[in-house]
């Protein structure tokens, strides 16, 4: 066969031309990626706040990148997670709500089931020591297993899930950018996700202001003498800045049936032969409360002000109760308006507004 | 000469009006009240103070929905939509009750239509704020999207147990939305005029829910939470709880 330059030309122009245009649409793609989210991404970096304890976790074996960043993002997002794919991560960690799901005590996973626990708050998770409110995990890389696998939350199985995201070249592309392969393993997607959920960092109260001594960090006497109450009353679980001590505790709540018709034993579940840990419930921290509620490992107060009755005369006398709740808390009615102003220094609007952190569209 | 005409009768087909400052324009307040049959509603956290369809004995804790994309129709047919009309009633905030509606174009209106719920366009995007404001409890997630109405409350069981209910429509395309549309003829004609102000009072009837088509029986269904055939059915039901009691020129 005898090819022209001409032909030889026109053929390469074509192959050539092809590919350029095909270049060019996977550029758009990306711009309009790109387009969407933070430029602050690119410098991506986890930094411990002024002032703050060292974190628990803090990325040695997890180098954090904005592809791991973006591909823990969508995944915690990623509906696929559950066996009938409906029901993600976000679904009942909602950003908006400081990632606890608003107006719901107990939150319900695929088919409308429903557990006994109220979905937690996340934020500063680098400084957990455990996880869950019964403490259960102590590595946050091993913490999605269990919403995954529990049948009444997601109801999946990792290896199902890595059969989902490898029929997408979309997720097998992301696990390229933030880990070298197109390879999708149940240790890759942990990692990921830790990458995002580590990020979630909220440190720009008012509250953090004031101690920052910082333009907006000016509180009014309310709020003063609700610090003082605060540091005089509360700080022994609730210690600054994370606002918890992340220990595991019975803070004197009442036993009541949950849903499955028993008494939830807190940390007592996982050893229940054990009786010294009943109704230890990991201490909360008291950060972003106006976007969590309801309260408690159930969800039964609704209101700051049901949680500050209990304490001052709601606790009960229950096995394990704290040392520090013998005879509750006495809280006059003054210091109970006080500490209310003092706990609403600790919403953080920049928190629940991080464009990083929202659910992609 | 004829190019001209063609401009001015721009956006101007012949069924709709557009908000037009050359027009004269009022308000329309719309007021909601909140029933269980012929009672009012009230939010209680004890007792039994209501009774379904199928004979359970309830009580309400929690009543929220979604009214939006308002239209009024007048004696011609002409249909004029409401910019960005989106209500979220709490029967928890009474402030939620009364709504302003500005820059009605005045008119003689005999029919009102909404939409129970939140378009499927704005449960995949658009602003969040005012009343579609997630904070308010009544958003899952871009893929999920708004609860469009919901109430919660709790039930005396056969064995006179007390047990939660607590139904959520949401779902917002295909099969299992529980998006509906409503056109209410209005019990006599709204006349707005030249910044008047009148008042059309609505009523949202919490019983609607749980009789017809689809009777609800609590013994056996007290949970939905998620888009699929429950809440489509339900949503059938609570497409008649809402109609118009008076309007006041």
């Amino acid at each position: 066969m005898n090819i022209t330059a001409s032909t030889l030309r026109n053929f390469l122009l074509a192959a050539f031309g092809t590919s350029l245009l095909l270049y060019s649409c996977q550029k758009t793609k990306e711009t309009s990626d790109e387009a969407a989210t933070d430029p602050t991404l690119d410098n991506i970096v986890f930094e411990t706040p002024n002032g703050w304890p060292a974190p628990v976790y803090n990325f040695e074996d997890n180098r954090l990148s904005k592809e791991g960043f973006k591909l823990g993002r969508a995944l915690f997002f990623e509906p696929m997670l559950s066996s009938d794919n409906t029901i993600s991560c976000g679904s009942c960690h909602q950003p908006f709500a400081a990632f606890a799901q608003i107006g719901h005590n107990i939150s319900h996973g695929v088919a409308d089931r429903i557990g006994i626990r109220n979905s937690p708050s996340m934020f500063n998770l680098n400084w957990h020591s455990s996880f869950f409110w019964d403490g259960h995990v102590n590595h946050i890389e091993d913490q999605p297993l269990a919403p995954i696998t529990n049948p009444v939350e997601m109801d999946e199985s990792m290896e199902n899930i890595i059969k989902k995201l490898e029929q997408s070249e979309h997720y097998r592309a992301m696990f390229k950018d933030a880990f070298g392969s197109e390879e999708i393993t149940d240790r890759k997607i942990f990692k990921a996700m830790a990458q995002f959920m580590g990020m979630l960092v909220s440190s720009n109260a008012k509250y953090d202001k004031y101690v920052r001594n910082e333009a907006g960090g000016s509180f009014a006497q309310a709020e003063l003498d609700g610090l003082h109450t605060f540091r005089n009353k509360c700080s022994g679980c609730h210690t600054e800045p994370l606002f918890s001590d992340f220990s595991l505790r019975n803070n004197g709540l009442s036993l009541v049936l949950n849903s499955q018709g028993t008494v939830d034993l807190g940390a007592g579940s996982i050893t229940p032969s054990d009786s010294s840990r009943y109704y230890k419930f990991k201490v909360p921290s008291l950060r972003n409360l106006k976007f969590t509620a309801p309260y408690m490992h159930d969800g039964r107060f609704t209101t700051i002000d049901e949680v500050l009755q209990h304490y001052s005369s709601g606790v009960q006398q229950t096995h394990n109760l704290d040392p520090l709740l013998t005879n509750g808390i006495s809280l006059s009615s003054k210091e109970q308006q006080d500490l209310k102003a003092f706990l609403g220094t600790l919403d953080d609007e920049s928190f629940v507004t991080d464009i990083r952190f929202k659910e992609p569209r | 000469m004829a190019i001209a005409g063609l401009f001015t009768s721009c956006n101007k087909d012949d069924k709709t009006l557009s908000p037009d400052t050359e027009h004269q324009h009022g308000k329309v307040v719309f007021n909601f009240k909140n029933h269980v049959g012929e009672q009012a509603l009230s939010l209680q956290a004890s007792g039994y103070n209501y009774q379904n369809a199928n004979g359970d004995s309830f009580r309400v804790s929690a009543y929220k929905y979604y009214v939006s994309n308002v239209r009024f129709v007048n004696e011609m047919g002409v249909e004029y939509s409401v910019p960005e009309s989106y209500y979220l009633i709490d029967q928890s905030k009474a402030s939620s009750f009364d709504r302003t509606l500005t820059a009605i174009p005045a008119g003689n209106y005999t029919t009102v239509k909404v939409l129970l719920g939140v378009d499927s366009t704005h449960n995949v995007s658009g602003a969040q704020s005012g009343d579609l404001d997630p904070i308010h409890g009544m958003f899952w997630t871009w893929n999920t999207g708004y609860i469009m109405a919901k109430v919660e409350g709790n039930f005396k069981k056969t064995n006179g147990d007390d047990a939660g209910m607590s139904f959520h429509l949401g779902g917002f395309a295909g099969a299992y939305s529980v998006l509906r549309e409503v056109t209410i003829s209005l019990p006599q004609t709204l006349v707005v005029g030249n910044e008047t102000q009148s008042t059309v009072s609505f009523k949202s009837d919490v019983l609607k829910w749980f009789g017809a088509p689809h009777t609800i029986n609590f013994q056996q269904l007290n949970q939905v939470g998620s888009v699929g055939i429950d809440a489509a059915n339900i949503a059938d039901n609570y497409s008649q709880s809402l109609s118009v009691t008076s309007v006041q020129n």
